[in-house]
Formats: C-alpha cells, sequence, structure tokens
C-alpha cells in the first residue's frame, strides 16, 4: 500500500510503486481531468503539482509522490463550483479552450508558475509553458491569459465580479 | 427571410428531405436519445426538445472537437428562439439519418461545414417553435399572436407572461407555421463575442472525453501492431505476458494482438512481453528514397486525368517569351491530435454499445456491425468530445479495433493507443509531387499555367468506410464489402478525386489558359483527410509557383497577385488587407534579430477567402517567423471570437507543417515515434499573429480549415525575400 495525499485527501493505494502517477490518477483514483498526451514527459497534458511543483505525472514514478502534496485540476479550485482559481477564471473568460484536451495540463503549469512569480513577462511565460503542446494552437490566448491571471491575483478585490462567467450554469452531457 | 408554410418544405429546409419525420410530434424513428424523452415533452424536431419544468434540450448533431461547433450552433438556435445560449442544456445527439451532413450524405463532421450548412436550417427550427410558442400563448390569452411578445425566453402580453415551460403542452398540438428569420440588423447574439460554452468544463478538468467515457467495469485494452501498416498476425507467443501483474486476457485481432488488464498501464507493460510474427504488407519494401522515385516515375509516364483546362496551354507554351518551370513536393503527415485515439465498447450477444471520441458516428456504428457481427439496429454509438480532431477521427478503424477485441475476449474494454500507436497508424496527409508550368509574355503577364501533380487520392479510404453506412441494410455484408473495395477502381481508373486538386482546379487566378492535371499513385501508405486536405499542399505548390513567376516578371509579389485576382472583389479585399494592416513592403527591423523580410499568400478554400502576410528573418539556416498577419472573409460570423480563434490555431497548424512537419518511411514503416521526433510547434516558436475578418453578412462559410494552406508558402516566398533561394519541398529547411 502507498500513502498519497491528493488534492488535500490522504488516500492508501494499491500499486505497483513504479506505476506512473498519472495512471493511479487515471484508472486508480479515477480522477479522469489530468489527461494522457505522450506518455514521455514532452507534451505537458498530464502536469500537476508534487509540492506546487509542476511535473509530468506520465512520468513520474508514484513512489516519488510519497509524502508530498499532489494537486490536480479538480484540487485547483476551493470548495464550491463557482470557486475557480483565478488562471481558470482568465481562461474562461478570454475562451481559450479549443479541443481542451491540453488545457488542465496548461492551467497546471500556468498556476505554478504564478505561484513563484506573481508578475511574469513574456519571456517568464515562454519558458515556463514551453513544455506544454497544445496541437489547436491556442497559445496567444493562454498568454493573454496568464497576463490577466497575473492582474487579478495582484488585485483580487476587483476580480471576482469582473471574471464571473456568463455560462455558470450552462449544462451538458459531455461534462461529468 | 420568409421560409416557406408547408410542412413537407420546411422539413426540407431543415435538412430532413426523404425522411418520415414529423413535425411536432416524438421522433417515431430516432431511437438514439430515447433516455432523454420525457411523456410531457414537446419534442419539437430532431434538435429541440421543451419540457414542463422550462428547459430547452438541444440535440447537437455536429462533434465538438475544439472548433466551437457548440457554441456556435446553440447560438443559431438561440438567436431565433429568443434565450440565452448558456440557458440551453446541450445534449449529444445520436445517429439518425436526420442529422446527415447534406454536403456528404454522411453524419460526418468536417469540411468546415457545420455552420454553413446549419445557418439557415437550425435558425428556421428555432423560429418555427418561437411561433409555435407564440401561438400557444395568443391561445391561452384568447388574443391575436401578433400581441403576443416573444422576449428574453417567455411570451409576453402587457403585464402577462408565460415561460416556455408553460406553453408547451399547447404547443404540441399546433399546426406548423410559416417563420421569418431574423434579418443582420436583428441579431442579438450572431455576429457578438460570447464565452464559449465549453470554456468552464475544459478549464475545470469536467469535460468528458473518449478517453474519460468509459463505463464503470471497462477493463483496459492496449494493441501491439506490426510496424508495417497493414499487416497481419502470422503467430504469436505470450511469453509472460500472462504472468505480468493485472492481465486479464491476451487475444489476437485481425492487425495485432492485444492485452487487456485492470489498468492501461499494465496492459502496455504486459504488451512489452509479446513475441509476434507478421505477415508484411508490400509497402513494406518501400522506403523515403523508392517512394519519392515513385511519383516521379508515375508523372513521367501517365498523363492523368484532367481537372482544369481553360484556354489552350498547349499552344501557349509554344508562342511563350518566357517558361518557368519548378518541381515541389510535400510529405506524408499525421495528424497527432493531443488525446490519442481511444474507443469503449460493451459488447454481447444481441447489443454493441461504443463510446468513440469520433467525427463520424454513423460510420463508426458500421465499422462496430462489421466487427460485431451484429445488426445495425443493435449498435449504439456515443459520440464524446475529441481532443482534437482535423480529420483523424473520420476514420474509424480505432473503432473497429475496440468492437474486435470485446468479441474476441468477451470482456468490456477501453482500448487506448499509446502516442506511438498514434503518430505510426495514422491515416496519412498524402504525400504530393507537383510540376508547375507557368509563361509570362512580352508584357510581363501570365497567359499560362500549368499544374500536375501526382499523389495517392483519399476517396479510396474514405469509400470503403462509408459504402457501410450509404448502402442499404439489408445488403449482406460480403455485398458491402465488395462495393466498398471498388474504391481503388472508381477513383483510381474513372473518376477524378476533387480532394487531390483542390486549391489548383479552382484557383481563383484570372489565367486564360489553366490546365490542372492529377496522376493518382498510390505507394500503399494509406491516407486521410487531414485539416484543409489538399488544399494543405495546393496551397504551398501554388502560392510559391505565383511568386516565382512574380519574380520572373520583375513584379511586386501583392502587386502581382492583386492584378491577376482583380476581378475576385472578395480576395481582392482580403489581400488589400493584409498588405495594409501588415505594412508590406516595410518589414520591421529588429533590434535583436536584424532586418526582416515579407511574404504573401492568398488561398480560398471552403468557400472562404485567405490572404496571409509573413515576416521573418534569417540567420544562417535558421529561419525565425515573428509576425503573422491574416484577413479572412467568411461570411456572417455567429461568433468572431471563435472565428479568430479557428484562423489563429490553424495558422499554427500551418506553422507546424511548414516548419517542422514530416513522416518519414523506412522499408514501410513509419519512423517517427512520439512529439520528440514528430514536432509540434511550442509557445517558444509562435510569432505575433493578427487575424482581421473582412465584415459581411454573406451566409457564412468554412474557417475551421481554410487558415492552413496560405502558411508555407507565404513563410517561403519570404524566406526567398531574405535569401534569394527558393525552397521548394516542406518542411522549409535551408542548407543541408
Amino acid at each position: 500500500m502507498i500513502t498519497l495525499s491528493l488534492n488535500g485527501n490522504d488516500l492508501s493505494i494499491d500499486a505497483d510503486p513504479a506505476m506512473p502517477l498519472l495512471w493511479v490518477i487515471r484508472d486508480i483514483v479515477q480522477l479522469q481531468g489530468t489527461k494522457f498526451g505522450c506518455g514521455q514527459g514532452v507534451c505537458g497534458a498530464c502536469t500537476v503539482h508534487l509540492d506546487g511543483i509542476a511535473i509530468r505525472s506520465c512520468i513520474t514514478p508514484v513512489s516519488a509522490a510519497k509524502g508530498k502534496q499532489i494537486t490536480t485540476i479538480e484540487g485547483l479550485q476551493g470548495s464550491t463550483e463557482a470557486d475557480e482559481h483565478p488562471v481558470q477564471q482568465a481562461w474562461i473568460k478570454n475562451n481559450v479552450p479549443q479541443c481542451g484536451y491540453c488545457q488542465s495540463g496548461q492551467i497546471m503549469s500556468a498556476s505554478a508558475l504564478l505561484a513563484r512569480n506573481t508578475s511574469p513577462t513574456d519571456d517568464d511565460i515562454t519558458q515556463a509553458m514551453s513544455g506544454n503542446i497544445c496541437r489547436c494552437g491556442t497559445y496567444p490566448k493562454i498568454r493573454q491569459a496568464i497576463h490577466d491571471a497575473a492582474k487579478n491575483l495582484s488585485s483580487p478585490a476587483s476580480s471576482k465580479a469582473s471574471m464571473a462567467p456568463s455560462t455558470e450554469n450552462f449544462q451538458s452531457d459531455l461534462s461529468s | 427571410m420568409n421560409t416557406t408554410t408547408s410542412r413537407r418544405n420546411f422539413l426540407k429546409a431543415a435538412g430532413l428531405t426523404g425522411t418520415g419525420l414529423a413535425f411536432s410530434l416524438p421522433l417515431s424513428g430516432c431511437a438514439s436519445n430515447p433516455q432523454h424523452h420525457g411523456n410531457h415533452n414537446w419534442h419539437a424536431n430532431a434538435w429541440l426538445e421543451l419540457t414542463p419544468d422550462n428547459r430547452i434540450l438541444f440535440y447537437l448533431h455536429r462533434t465538438e472537437m475544439g472548433q466551437g461547433t457548440m457554441t456556435g450552433l446553440t447560438t443559431l438556435i438561440a438567436e431565433e428562439l429568443e434565450v440565452e445560449p448558456h440557458h440551453i442544456v446541450v445534449k449529444t445527439s445520436g445517429v439518425h439519418t436526420d442529422y446527415v451532413n447534406p454536403l456528404y450524405g454522411i453524419q460526418i463532421t468536417g469540411g468546415s461545414s457545420s455552420t454553413a450548412t446549419n445557418w439557415i436550417p437550425l435558425r428556421t427550427v428555432a423560429a418555427t417553435a418561437r411561433e409555435m410558442l407564440r401561438n400557444a400563448a395568443a391561445k391561452r390569452w384568447n388574443v391575436k399572436p401578433e400581441a403576443v411578445q416573444i422576449q428574453d425566453g417567455k411570451a409576453h402580453y402587457q403585464k402577462y407572461s408565460f415561460t416556455y415551460g408553460e406553453l408547451v403542452d399547447i404547443a404540441k398540438d399546433l399546426s406548423v407555421p410559416s417563420v421569418t428569420l431574423k434579418t443582420p440588423d436583428q441579431f442579438k447574439k450572431i455576429g457578438k463575442p460570447s464565452i464559449r460554452l465549453d470554456a468552464p468544463m475544459k478549464s475545470k478538468g469536467t469535460a468528458r472525453f473518449g478517453i474519460d467515457s468509459a463505463p464503470k467495469g471497462c477493463l483496459k485494452a492496449s494493441v501491439v501492431r506490426c510496424p508495417v501498416i497493414g499487416g497481419t498476425v502470422e503467430s504469436w507467443d505470450a511469453n509472460n505476458a500472462f504472468d505480468m501483474p493485472g492481465v486479464k486476457k491476451i487475444v489476437a485481432i485481425p492487425n495485432g494482438v492485444a492485452v487487456i488488464a485492470l489498468s492501461w498501464w499494465q496492459a502496455k507493460e504486459a504488451a512489452k512481453k509479446l513475441t509476434i510474427k507478421w505477415n508484411k504488407p508490400e509497402f513494406s519494401k518501400l522506403s523515403d528514397a523508392s517512394i519519392l522515385e515513385g511519383y516521379r516515375e508515375a508523372l513521367k509516364n501517365n498523363n492523368g486525368k484532367t481537372a482544369r483546362d481553360d484556354g489552350d496551354t498547349t499552344s501557349a507554351f509554344d508562342d511563350s517569351q518566357q517558361v518557368i518551370e519548378a518541381e515541389y513536393r510535400v510529405p506524408y503527415l499525421a495528424h497527432a491530435t493531443m488525446e490519442p485515439m481511444n474507443c469503449s465498447v460493451v459488447l454481447n450477444s444481441d447489443h454493441c454499445e461504443v463510446w468513440a471520441p469520433t467525427q463520424g458516428p454513423d460510420l463508426a456504428a458500421a465499422a462496430a456491425e462489421h466487427a460485431s457481427g451484429l445488426r445495425r439496429s443493435q449498435i449504439t454509438i456515443n459520440t464524446t468530445l475529441m481532443g482534437g480532431g482535423f480529420g483523424r477521427r473520420l476514420n474509424q478503424d480505432f473503432v473497429e479495433e475496440a468492437v474486435y477485441i470485446a468479441k474476441e475476449s468477451g470482456l468490456p474494454i477501453q482500448l487506448i493507443w499509446s502516442r506511438e500507436d498514434d503518430i505510426q497508424n495514422d491515416f496519412y496527409r498524402p504525400a504530393a509531387v507537383a510540376q508547375l508550368k507557368g509563361s509570362i509574355n512580352a508584357q510581363g503577364q501570365v497567359d499560362a499555367l500549368y499544374y500536375k501533380s501526382a499523389s495517392p487520392n483519399i476517396m479510396p479510404y474514405t469509400f470503403k468506410e462509408a459504402s457501410a453506412v450509404v448502402l442499404p441494410a439489408w445488403l449482406p455484408d460480403g455485398m458491402v464489402k465488395a462495393v466498398g473495395s471498388l474504391g481503388p477502381t472508381v477513383y483510381g481508373d474513372l473518376l477524378l478525386d476533387e480532394t487531390s486538386v483542390e486549391g489548383a482546379s479552382d484557383s481563383p487566378y484570372d489565367v486564360e489558359n489553366f490546365e490542372v492535371r492529377h496522376v493518382q499513385h498510390d505507394p500503399g501508405l494509406r491516407v486521410g483527410f487531414w485539416r484543409s486536405v489538399g488544399h494543405s499542399y495546393n496551397g504551398f505548390f501554388m502560392e510559391s509557383f505565383i511568386d516565382e513567376l512574380a519574380h520572373a516578371s520583375n513584379k511586386d509579389a501583392y502587386l502581382f497577385r492583386l492584378e491577376l485576382l482583380k476581378n475576385n472583389i472578395k480576395m481582392t479585399q482580403v489581400l488589400s488587407t493584409v498588405a495594409d494592416k501588415g505594412l508590406w513592403g516595410k518589414p520591421l527591423e529588429d533590434k535583436n534579430s536584424g532586418p526582416r523580410s515579407q511574404g504573401i499568400a492568398v488561398h480560398y478554400s471552403f468557400n472562404s477567402y485567405v490572404a496571409l502576410l509573413a515576416e521573418v528573418s534569417v540567420h544562417n539556416t535558421k529561419v525565425k517567423v515573428h509576425k503573422i498577419t491574416c484577413a479572412v472573409h467568411c461570411g456572417q460570423t455567429i461568433n468572431p471570437d471563435i472565428v479568430k480563434a479557428q484562423m489563429s490555431g490553424g495558422i499554427v497548424f500551418g506553422l507546424t507543417q511548414a516548419m517542422k512537419g514530416k513522416i518519414s518511411i523506412k522499408d514501410g514503416a513509419v519512423q517517427e515515434t512520439n512529439f520528440h521526433n514528430y514536432e509540434l510547434l511550442r509557445m517558444n516558436e509562435v510569432p505575433e499573429i493578427e487575424v482581421y475578418i473582412i465584415p459581411s453578412s454573406d451566409a457564412p462559410t468554412g474557417v475551421g480549415e481554410p487558415a492552413v494552406p496560405v502558411v508555407a508558402p507565404a513563410i517561403a516566398n519570404a524566406i526567398f525575400a531574405a535569401t534569394g533561394k527558393r525552397l521548394r519541398a516542406l518542411p522549409l529547411t535551408l542548407g543541408s
């Protein structure tokens, strides 16, 4: 048994210590917001936080996560549905996603960047985000959304109202 | 716009010709959505269901793969129904003839066609429901329908109002009225930027893609396939694979061996222990050099088919002052959608249920029918969100594989492809070689253009999968297969495949003598639809060669095009827009990267007009793209922000093609495996991108694909301006 702390919950997992964290999260814990893209750590779709650092979960053995705080896209927002992380709010406001498959990973990389650098330059953003591939080519909007999120993190009082998406009650059978 | 009164014509306008569907009655034939049907709901038609508790359900019949169709098509409904788009509950439609794409005759999402083909039908559907709600309210209040206002999702009369839900009971029994669609000046939502409906779920990790859609209890499967596509299993030895943790079963399917385990990682690890002997196909004798040689031989030895023959090119070349000739070529390309192919199947003796990220749900049903041996009526397809499509998911090989695995194993399974599986088992964008020839007369004008290309046609591959859908269900399976196998004959010997010459045969350039020919030459690597299809390479061939002609006649590349396009108003608009906004002739000088050079290109595809100006700098053999300025004429926009995103995304896709994309073949095997050797553009390589939309209230045209074809030629033309070197092969590389 491996004991993990995932999104603030302590879990005991029966898994091969060599099993990549990605598949523990997806197949055993059954949180599916974290995506499989390449299995080699070269596309960033599987990005999660390990003690706040963005890592590629597809090449990280679950044993390496022991004793560390794992955060996935599901754990990024607050406890309520409307309590999105400022990066998620900026993503929604800027209509960043197209197909959306890479965006969990993009958001995890962006939020790790903003946690250590609250006013990143364009170069900082390029540096932090170039490990995450987006085949739809949403890069310009990703950059814009990170700048927006940085602004809102530095003046959080004004952020909530202006960022509230106008689709909050939207329903579809394509969402869980 | 006044649409018609009769039910027959309403159905026709809504794209429902030939079905027995009765408007305002529950969908008799539509067995695909029954779980959502409540007895008291109003099933207005195949798309709309209104409930007494005031919910509006829209059955989305096109698949969302990032192109924004969920938001776009819902906005069309919202506009005429006078509600907010996010108040509509979007449900995925099932497979039904009502949902067939009128351009193709099958239920596919592709060809940048969703908005264009639904522009009138979906608005008519919603406007008709709106008028029936108005009539229902008039009946309740005992007033004339004209006295009833429909606004903000309610019917109003003086100080009274009804929700739509309160009118459902009456509306469902009313006759179908004639409707008048809104004119552009009345639009409240169409043409305005708004939040994408799928943005929140895709930003919170709650969007369910195919890979997230396996029902509880599904085991995971990984397949080992022949290194050369088309190979079959001769013999196999599971060795120690059975003893690996989590493994439940190992089965052979026609094209490989599948390992089924509790977790996908376990299946993948166990699959490494398999030993398989393959029957390799004929294609295993070929490699890059011999493939290229084959194309050149084909061009030399065949006249090919005529795709365009204006004037008399032979005489024009005989009389020419100056003849320019060049050979261009492009390699095979993979789609590389971020979500690898996957499919979940629960199969028993009389039912097969499939969850698939597919662009063609009816094609998926046909594939499942074929692999399971069940009847079409016993197949249920659940279409999921797609992590990118770009044409890859028009082919249903992954569905067929998954159903075979379920059948052979007797287990509910989810098949997931690795990235390596995905890149090495694609339906590739065809490699192509083209010979171009141009004649310039004494006045420096182009008086003849000749284009001849060799490439494998896509249609034979499509024909095989689509014939099972369009042929009658009562035909025996053997007959369907026999007809499906006729593709290569039909398209090889009899018909021209338009997708091989599109972008050349319909080139907007006004040249008196203009000939386009195509030689079908298929080395044997399977090919498919890749974002913008034939345009993706014909745009590069044509627009690079036009640039060659401009330089040969000592004319400015922009003015040269403007002259040849003077009768084409829309193309002239986009061309002059990029020249103006992109400061043609005045490239920026950059402190860090030195002088920049510009290249320009135009292309017409999917009924849209696109121009693009690229600004690059070159250091030794390194090309840096600094800025892209693009303009599109695509008629009325539904959501301009999504249009810009599609154009911008298409530009990034085109940049990857121009600077990186190449599939290499050695002994029939694809050599690229993952993103380290099949690279996609990353953020550090993305230039500044500006997109301009020409304002228009014409009917909408495609935006998902038309940006791709102009990117490579504009960059190649800019590299020529910088270096004097004409690069005639993709990807663009300077030096050896």
